[in-house]
């Protein structure tokens, strides 16, 4: 990978972009960092999805999509993340290279104005965004969040981490709730957009062959015009834990939903987050791992079982699918497997296969451009932005008695279990 | 055997990419993509053998059915060999490993950045060696088992089954891909040597190689070291005559979910196994121009809210059949088929415009240009190619050349409404 070129361009604004003409497409995205409240969540939500349905320029969501289909099938995209106890807002626009245009036409410089067409020029109305356009975006994420619980898998995990954050930030959902995305209001919506373009974190990422300048010198020049100020950004970490945490949901479905929540005491910007990632990837992260070669291939508890580590939060999320009679024998045995990683049963095979899995995942991000752009976003909340061969030695370094001394800081926090009702078990 | 290994050079003026197609004198046909500067590389090793080929016949002549499910459980159970795991061995090379079946193939697949030589090694050598036991067979079908309930719980899944089910009398890709729990439970190890031999020979399968070490020579060396030459064998499927009628033109299922959702299909009366590169263009032009979020017909349905941001189409097709699917969430999906149909009945009548087709193929161009950034779609694409008797880069030009008599000729090929079925999967409480 070529390397990344960081410039700060404006307050809290800076200007990221990897030189590649190994790709055919370019893309650029804008991604604004703002703390995770309550009260703010729902617009910022919303916000992404306003923003990309129409703009001043373009009034008419069609004509809009018309004018991307007519950049040779150009996407713009908004989305809303979690990232830590903050919100990540982020627009996007992805085109084909000016090297494969049919008729050599040069595409880049109206990818780049439309972009910011897109965050900068929204269609407004005395003020506000447009009550017309507001409705039809708010319809969609309402019923986006309905359609949540269509997914029991991603439900499921949603519903964990709600119940086991329920007094910090972490546990806010990206759209805060459902009734407070009811009852937002175009004025919201412009208030959230103004505090956004003065008051956040920014990180620009512009990965393509084409010429950098241009997006730099706009970009720049719109964030200038705005008087911004640096929100605080920061991730409460706990570490103690008092008592295990329960809750239990039925629903008409065939097979247990079973999720698992832990803490850990490492996190951004500790040091041992790689390690950390590392340990949890031996428990649970690949199919090398103790959860998928014990639980699944050995015991058939269930058809899959993974943990993950959120690097910002401190937390493991293990979630798996798994039949009502087993659920018990699931919970023992993810416990036990923890267990034996904390009494040093791991296997010099199991640690190097685990490191040869990261470390392959970690080089093969560097081959597309959504994922060079992640790998780089989600390092700008950590204390230092490291490459990928930085990480790979740090990972090749990593020891048994490290692995063991952070495994014995995992702690159990709360199980949920979404399972089967009584009526569904007699209908199977 | 006497036969010899030839290689052809395919290049894209567009693209400035070229790759190579090596018929090996295993018998197995090769493609190599040199993806220069890439730091992984990505393989994928099927066979032309889905969930649909369930009726074959054997080398001795004699027809046989198998039980529904069994690709898939082939699959499964190919990873296990008299020395171990497949997966076992990759985790010495760290080659992301994996493998699925669909409706018309099975593939196993690696991606690696380092030792791609061994993890290639590793791909070659599993999949040509089946062990299957008693024992071990036994074993899968807990897991397989419960693959098939957790998809039982999936209303996406349901909702596109439940309307082949309704589209399709005889052809078996109404059948789930994985089986039911209890055809598996007749699955046995000599079934599935039976499917092996008939259809996971180097004839009737394709190796695709993609990425920073796709490079002919060194893969025609590792091929004459680990392919087995295999005689020259034709497997036949069939498959029972399906008529352009559709079985009934509503299914609904009640299930847990909070919004309901939807398909829509409409069956195109396929008289050949496959399309051509040029029908799956104009196909491609024709649904973007129709239903994209620059279309008429998604403006008028959005503005009615009676669709979201779910909302979707695809082409669906593989041997012997042909279909349209428009799906997603809705809160009146029979509104929704009757704003459909009647948009369909009349663009028949007036046709797509020009406006409108210029605009899709632009978009259509540009998209078929992205699916080259990505290694992993290059290699599956270039599968599907082979099996279906396309070219990758012939596609693009196709694209190009699509006129808009093409894409209105394709139109009354393609739609018929009374030959449209429905599809809904409608919240437990309602009435």
């Amino acid at each position: 990978m070529n390397g990344i070129n960081r410039k700060s361009v404006a307050t809290g604004v800076y200007f990221n972009s990897i030189k590649e003409t190994r790709f055919k497409s370019v893309k650029i995205s804008v991604t604004m960092i703002v703390p995770l409240e309550e009260k703010t969540a729902p617009s910022y939500a919303l916000l992404p999805s306003v923003l990309t349905y129409s703009c001043e320029k373009y009034p008419d969501t069609t004509a809009l999509n018309r004018a991307l289909s007519h950049l040779y099938g150009a996407g713009i995209g908004g989305y809303c993340r979690k990232m830590g106890e903050s919100l990540g807002v982020t627009l996007t626009i992805a085109g084909i290279d000016d090297r494969y245009t049919m008729d050599n036409e040069k595409i880049s410089t109206e990818l780049v104005n439309m972009l910011c067409e897109i965050i900068f020029n929204p269609k407004l109305e005395n003020s506000a965004f447009c009550q017309k356009d507001f409705d039809q975006c708010k319809r969609q994420l309402l019923e986006a969040i309905e359609g949540e619980f269509n997914d029991k898998r991603g439900y499921a995990i949603s519903q964990m981490v709600s119940e086991m954050c329920n007094d910090e930030k972490y546990g806010i959902k990206r759209y805060g709730s459902k009734e407070a995305v009811e009852n937002l209001t175009v004025e919201d919506l412009y208030q959230a957009w103004k505090n956004i373009l003065v008051c956040s974190r920014v990180e620009v990422m512009m990965i393509g062959s084409s010429d950098t300048t241009l997006a730099e010198n706009i970009i720049t020049e719109k964030f200038s015009a705005c008087e911004r100020t640096l929100p605080e950004i920061y991730t409460e970490i706990r570490k103690d834990i008092s008592e295990i945490k329960t809750k239990y949901e039925s629903s008409d479905i065939a097979q247990a939903k079973l999720v698992m929540g832990f803490r850990t005491s490492t996190a951004q910007p500790n040091d041992n987050t790689l390690p950390m990632s590392l340990t949890v990837a031996i428990l649970g992260g690949t199919p090398s791992s103790k959860f998928f070669l014990n639980i699944r291939e050995k015991l058939s508890l269930c058809y899959y079982c993974a943990a993950r580590y959120d690097k910002l939060k401190g937390i493991v999320i293990v979630d798996s699918g798994v039949e009502k009679e087993n659920i018990e024998k699931t919970i023992a045995e993810v416990k036990n497997q923890l267990e034996q990683m904390k009494q040093g049963n791991i296997t010099d095979f199991e640690i190097q296969a685990a490191k040869l899995a990261i470390i392959n995942g970690y080089k093969s991000v560097q081959d597309t451009v959504s994922g060079m752009e992640s790998w780089y976003i989600g390092q700008m909340l950590d204390k230092k932005i490291l490459t990928v061969d930085e990480c790979v030695d740090i990972l090749n370094n990593v020891d048994k008695e490290t692995i063991i001394s952070l495994a014995n800081t995992i702690k159990l926090d709360t199980i949920y279990l979404l399972q089967p009702s009584e009526k569904a078990k007699e209908e199977n | 055997m006497g036969r010899m290994t030839t290689i052809e050079e395919i290049t894209s003026s567009i693209l400035g990419d070229k790759y190579y197609k090596i018929h090996h004198k295993s018998g197995l046909t090769i493609y190599v993509y040199p993806k220069d500067g890439f730091k992984s590389t990505y393989a994928l090793f099927g066979a032309k053998y889905g969930s649909i080929n369930t009726t074959f016949q054997k080398e001795n002549g004699e027809t046989v059915t198998v039980p529904d499910g069994i690709a898939h459980y082939l699959e499964h159970k190919l990873f296990e060999s008299e020395d171990g795991d497949a997966f076992a061995k990759y985790a010495k090379t760290g080659a992301s490993a994996n493998a699925y079946t669909s409706f018309d193939k099975t593939c196993y697949l690696f991606s690696c950045a380092d030792n791609f030589e061994k993890s290639l090694q590793i791909l070659l050598e599993f999949v040509q060696d089946p062990y299957f036991t008693d024992e071990t067979v036994q074993k899968e079908q807990g897991i397989i088992g419960q693959e098939i309930r957790m998809y039982d719980d999936d209303p996406n899944w349901r909702v596109m089954f439940n309307l082949l089910g309704a589209m399709y009398h005889n052809h078996p890709v109404k059948i789930d891909i994985a089986g039911t729990v209890e055809s598996i439970a007749e699955i046995t190890p000599q079934k599935l040597y039976d499917c092996y031999n008939g259809f996971y020979n180097l004839h009737n399968m394709a190796l695709t190689i993609v990425g920073g070490k796709a490079q002919p020579e060194s893969i025609i060396a590792m091929a004459d070291k680990y392919l087995k030459d295999a005689p020259k064998k034709d497997v036949h499927s069939t498959f029972p005559a399906e008529p352009e009628t559709v079985v009934k033109d509503y299914v609904e299922q009640k299930f847990p979910v909070t919004v309901p959702l939807f398909h829509l299909g409409f069956k195109e009366n396929m008289q050949k196994e496959r399309l051509t590169d040029k029908e799956m263009a104009e196909s491609e032009i024709l649904l973007f121009a129709m239903a994209s979020g620059s279309s008429e017909l998604y403006r008028t349905l959005e503005e009615q809210e009676l669709i979201n941001n779910t909302f979707d189409y695809e082409h669906f097709e593989g041997p012997c059949y042909s279909s349209v699917f428009f799906g997603g969430e809705s809160k009146n999906p029979k509104k929704v088929a009757e704003i459909i149909r009647a948009y369909i009945d009349n663009l028949l009548v007036t046709g797509v415009s020009e406006k409108d087709f210029k605009i899709a193929k632009r978009a259509v161009y540009g998209a078929d240009i992205f699916s080259f950034n990505r290694n992993e779609s290059i290699a599956g694409i270039l599968m599907e190619c082979d099996f279906s008797d396309r070219e990758l880069f012939h596609y693009l030009e196709c694209i190009k050349n699509t006129t808009l008599d093409d894409v209105n000729r394709r139109l009354h090929q393609q739609f018929n409404s009374n030959h449209s079925a429905l599809s809904v999967i409608l919240p437990l409480n309602n009435a």
